[in-house]
């Protein structure tokens, strides 16, 4: 069972962090790992930003969704 | 507008992570997309008015959506919206929407559960098909509270589940309060369960099985405070065949709502008109029938027996217009009826004395058995 999960975790890191390259720079943050999957934040989206989110959450749900990742809503408006 | 693809997976921290509308068709919309899964987000719709037909979250053609543990608040149009979707929509607070919290249109096999539906326009949930058909949705375990009839109509709003063409749908368990319609209305919905639902302080028929409907089940649901319990009609459009079995109806309104038919009384406990056996039912308070078979001729093969009846103005009113078919009437116990434990009609009215009494006239097709009668 523990061979398995791990197993399962590396594949989804290594997934994650091919499809991340680009945002991961731009937002210059260190890259979580998590089992819930990408955290939107890695692609500019501001929870409790009074500005639109809208673009950058567009572009956090088509890369993720195409890595079949789910996409992590932090906390916030 | 967020365009969802498919395989897309929304996860948020439960009441914490909060989407805000800024204006568009939709917030969430999918095309095509199956696999979709969104879970523990709240969509604030801002009340912004959406176009019609259109839902905060909007889904068309997608196998296996699952939308649950979200909160949907104060949707400008309707909550969620689908169209030949299969999945599951669980767990979900819908509270403050503009039309109606949930609507799928030609569902593809599909769960409505455990969701919180609190204050809508419209309807709570709608289960439609364009055309007659199978459709075999789960709509059970939720809480359906304060639905209004905003648009006005004669039915078509104010309903905490409405079941439109679409067959084979259960309806079961739901918890249902407050609605100026019904709790659950089946229209042309042949096959339609409606079991174990709990429902009280609705303005016009508690429980409806109405137009080109065969086969209803309406079992075991507590129904108190409603214009009339139970309502199995329209066998002129060919409703027909029911079972209405086991339920608890009590403290009915003399009336029902501006806007319905004239024709349409209230204060009724159970109405049914073909090919139906009504058991095992109480009643009680009920200002005009307790329970009634028949409108003119619209009577065909019915059973009504094994039920109590307490205050009602009539116990049981059968219709013996000319053309009306067979009623058997047997084995009930009727209570304070001041105007007869058994009376024939003709439509609304009563025109004959207490059937159940010694010497009372006879009717070839109205079979009254033994009945307990106490004045």
């Amino acid at each position: 069972m523990d061979v398995n999960r791990r197993y399962l975790l590396g594949i989804s890191v290594a997934g994650a962090a091919s499809a991340l390259a680009m945002p991961r720079e731009a937002a210059g943050v260190t890259q979580p790992v998590s089992s819930f999957g990408r955290d939107a934040t890695q692609y500019g989206v501001r929870p409790g930003s009074p500005d639109d989110q809208t673009k950058f959450l567009q572009h956090a749900i088509d890369e993720t969704a195409r890595a079949h990742i789910p996409l992590w809503l932090p906390p916030g408006v | 507008m967020l365009r969802l693809q498919g395989g897309t997976q929304l996860v948020g921290v439960r009441g914490a992570t909060r989407l805000l509308f800024s204006g568009g068709a939709s917030m969430l919309s999918a095309e095509g997309a199956s696999s979709i899964g969104l879970a523990n987000i709240i969509l604030d719709g801002n009340e912004i008015p959406l176009p019609t037909r259109r839902g905060l979250v909007h889904c068309l053609g997608g196998r296996d959506i699952r939308i649950t543990d979200c909160e949907i608040a104060g949707s400008g149009g309707n909550g969620i919206w689908l169209e030949n979707v299969s999945g599951e929509v669980s767990g979900n607070i819908i509270a403050k929407s503009a039309t109606t919290a949930i609507v799928s249109f030609d569902a593809q096999g599909l769960q409505v559960t455990r969701n919180s539906i609190l204050g809508t326009n419209d309807n709570g949930i709608e289960i439609l098909r364009n055309i007659i058909g199978d459709d075999g949705t789960l709509v059970a375990d939720n809480r359906i509270e304060d639905i209004k009839a905003g648009p006005g109509g004669s039915g078509q709003y104010g309903n905490a589940i409405n079941v439109f063409r679409a067959g084979n749908v259960i309806v079961r368990g739901n918890r249902i309060r407050n609605c100026d319609y019904s709790a659950v209305r089946g229209n042309s919905a042949s096959n339609i369960q409606i079991t174990g639902n709990s429902v009280s302080d609705v303005r016009e028929v508690a429980l409806y099985s109405e137009f080109s409907f065969e086969g209803a089940v309406i079992a075991n649901n507590t129904v108190d405070g409603a214009a009339l319990g139970v309502s199995v009609c329209n066998f002129n459009e060919g409703g027909r065949i029911a079972v209405v079995q086991g339920n608890i109806i009590r403290n009915l309104l003399p009336k029902r709502p501006i806007g319905t038919a004239p024709d349409d009384d209230g204060g009724i406990g159970i109405y049914v008109e073909a090919d139906t056996t009504v058991s095992g039912n109480v009643i009680e308070n009920a200002p005009s029938f307790g329970i009634v078979a028949g409108w003119g001729k619209y009577l065909r093969d019915v059973a009504i027996s094994g039920n109590v009846i307490r205050n009602a103005f009539v116990g049981i009113g059968v219709s013996v217009t000319p053309g009306a078919g067979m009623a058997l009437v047997n084995n009930n116990v009727i209570s304070e009826a001041p105007r007869g434990a058994v009376v024939g009609l003709d439509h609304a009215r009563p025109i004959t004395p207490n059937l159940a009494a010694e010497g009372a006239p006879r009717f070839a097709q109205v079979l009254v058995g033994t009945n307990a009668v106490r004045r």
